[in-house]
């Protein structure tokens, strides 16, 4: 019994849900698309990140062998 | 690389994520929620992006144009900065179907909406001149500085502080890249066995690869970014656009050189072959990114003449962080450029004493 | 000069069976196109099956260029002449064999799907993209075939260096000839003319410039 009160929330938080044109663009187009330009400073920071990343890697296998 | 280099850097892309986030986009008009427009009386809500439509409410008018004629609303109801209701009397014939929605204030100026309405019993008659009002137009600039409010970009201008500066950094490693190719092929040139020549040629070879791998990360940045912002604003996340299929290209040819360094063995050969094959990827780059664009029709702004952007996308404001963003971001790929290559120059030495 | 490029369709000839291979390489494709299509109505796919048929056959064709020049003959030849009359000889007769070759599928495609998508076309304007496509994809190809010949790598590396630098011409070209298709006029296409133009000098004083580099041991 529980289990299907808990399906039928499901499906009535879902229905909204699926009404929805494209849940990604309603996210991103929320107060004047500024997510979207988090988004790519996210990935920015990520990519330079990732760099650093394996540099410093690099820098630790020479540390490793003096 | 100096450190007042890399203080400036820092510096500038400080300077450029503050600055880039903090100044509003300039008042703007949104959109215009309305019924079907009629003869006679009608009723709309004009919907305003940054504006202060409460706190100017006293100085507040809200128009239509058709054509060069404007029609005063009156005001119904402000209910908050943003949002404007007011009724229009229109008449019976018109120059044209052509609505567009103003709203006017002395802090915002002038903002607007241009858009498609559904309209019906108008009659149409390019000559009338229907009786309008005389309207104030306080004045096209704005009182407050900030970026360009343009409607599909919205916020999303700002990432052009993030987005292009990718390109011109990539592009400037490129190039150096192809420096160090020329250099390596020209102290070849020079007929000796002699042990230093040798290390020469390695050395620049090296110089050559990091900076191409360097730039690579900046391509691999500006190919992700420019998607996500394409999926958002034109609606895809890869369009048919000579920059956009031009950059997936140099992403493609220094994809092949890097295979190309990894298939050959021996040093030297490696060297040779892989600086002629830079030499002619950075030709076809500047090809590509700079020439091409030019040439054929597609989304990014300033077409047709002109690959950058023309005075009216770049406006002053967008120019006061633009340009340092610019400059930092290039600080910043020769600083990892620099990072990397004393790496592997110990990692070289390492190698000898092993 | 003349000399090496006789040398060089000589070569060819007594090598007839890779020629013969790369003529039934074409025929093959177009007639695979045939049975998949029976007729094109669209210009875009046209346009598009034509230069995928002509990139694939390029690269067949081209892949082995320095393959012949083994041992003795490279270096005899070394001493005969200098590497940049080599170099252009050889992109001469490769990009002159290149455009036989793709005005060949040219000439397959029109017998198989009749010239129904030419009917409001500039004919001689798609001809001309066609000689310049083929002489630019003859011309990188010859040149990047030379390069992994020294590198001693297999010839798959052509296709794999290959691929990304002909994509500008091949963008450049499927404009070009498409708007030919459609009967634009000269002024009207003139700038994706100038791409291709600006492309194949491109190529050609690369290839002239770096090749002696290539060469040297």
């Amino acid at each position: 019994m529980r289990k299907l009160l808990l399906m039928v929330a499901a499906v009535m938080l879902l229905v909204p849900m699926l009404r929805a044109q494209d849940p990604l663009e309603e996210y991103f187009y929320a107060s004047g698309k500024i997510r979207v330009v988090i988004a790519i400073i996210g990935l920015v920071l990520l990519g330079i990140l990732a760099y650093v990343i394996a540099l410093d890697l690099r820098v630790r296998k020479l540390e490793k062998k003096k | 690389m100096k450190v007042w280099l890399k203080v400036i850097c820092i510096l500038l892309l400080v300077y450029t994520a503050i600055a880039g986030m903090v100044h509003p986009l300039i008042p703007g008009g949104l959109d215009v929620r309305t019924e079907t427009l009629h003869p006679g009386l009608n009723s709309f809500t004009f919907i305003g992006y940054n504006t202060s439509f409460l706190e100017q409410r006293s100085e507040l008018q809200l128009f239509v144009a058709v054509d060069s004629t404007f029609f005063c609303a009156t005001i119904t109801e402000v209910t908050d900065n943003t949002h404007a209701s007011a009724t229009v009397e229109l008449p019976d014939t018109l120059p044209s179907v052509s609505f567009a929605f103003y709203a006017n204030t002395p802090h915002d100026g002038t903002v607007y909406v241009g858009k498609a309405v559904s309209h019906r019993g108008f009659a149409t008659d390019p000559v009338a001149r229907p009786a309008g009002c005389n309207v104030n137009v306080v004045s096209d600039e704005h009182a407050a500085f900030g970026f360009p409010f343009q409607i599909i970009l919205f916020e999303t201008i700002r990432n052009i502080m993030w987005h292009v500066p990718m390109w011109f950094t990539m592009f400037v490693l490129m190039l150096f890249s192809m420096a160090l190719s020329i250099k390596t092929l020209r102290a070849m040139g020079q007929e000796t066995t002699d042990v230093h020549q040798y290390k020469k040629v390695l050395s620049a070879d090296r110089r050559a690869r990091i900076y191409a791998s360097s730039g690579m990360l900046f391509c691999l940045l500006g190919l992700v970014t420019g998607s996500i912002w394409a999926r958002f604003t034109w609606g895809a996340w890869w369009t048919m656009d000579p920059q956009l299929n031009g950059a997936m290209v140099v992403f493609l040819v220094y994809a092949a050189y890097f295979i190309l360094r990894s298939s050959i063995e021996d040093e030297e050969k490696r060297a040779r072959l892989a600086a002629i094959f830079n030499i002619f990827a950075a030709v076809l780059m500047v090809i590509l990114l700079m020439i091409m664009p030019r040439f054929a029709e597609g989304l990014h702004p300033g077409k047709s003449g002109n690959p950058a952007f023309s005075q009216y996308d770049l406006d002053s404001s967008l120019r006061t962080v633009f340009y340092p963003a610019v400059l930092g971001w290039i600080l910043l790929g020769y600083w990892l450029y620099s990072i990397h290559y004393r790496i592997a120059q110990l990692e070289e030495t390492d190698e000898h004493d092993a | 000069m003349f000399s090496l490029l006789k040398k060089e369709i000589q070569l060819e000839w007594r090598q007839k069976h890779a020629l013969a291979g790369v003529l039934l390489y074409v025929l093959a494709t177009v007639f695979v196109c045939y049975l998949a299509l029976q007729s094109i109505e669209a210009p875009d796919v046209w346009n598009a099956l034509l230069w995928i048929t002509a990139l694939f056959t390029a690269f067949n064709a081209l892949q082995r260029t320095f393959h012949q020049e083994t041992g003795g003959t490279l270096y005899y030849l070394y001493t005969l002449a200098s590497p940049r009359q080599i170099m252009l000889a050889k992109m001469i007769y490769y990009g002159l064999q290149a455009a036989l070759l793709n005005g060949m599928s040219f000439a397959l495609f029109l017998f198989f799907f009749g010239t129904g998508v030419f009917s409001d076309a500039d004919m001689g304007q798609f001809l001309t993209g066609l000689l310049l496509g083929s002489t630019g994809l003859g011309m990188a190809l010859t040149f990047l075939a030379g390069l992994v010949f020294r590198s001693g790598a297999g010839a798959g590396l052509v296709a794999v260096l290959g691929f990304p630098v002909v994509m500008p011409l091949m963008i450049t070209m499927v404009r070009f000839s498409r708007f030919a298709m459609d009967g634009l006029s000269w002024s009207e296409n003139g700038l994706n003319l100038l791409i291709l133009l600006v492309l194949n000098a491109a190529f050609l004083i690369l290839s002239l410039v770096l090749f002696p580099y290539l060469w040297r041991d």
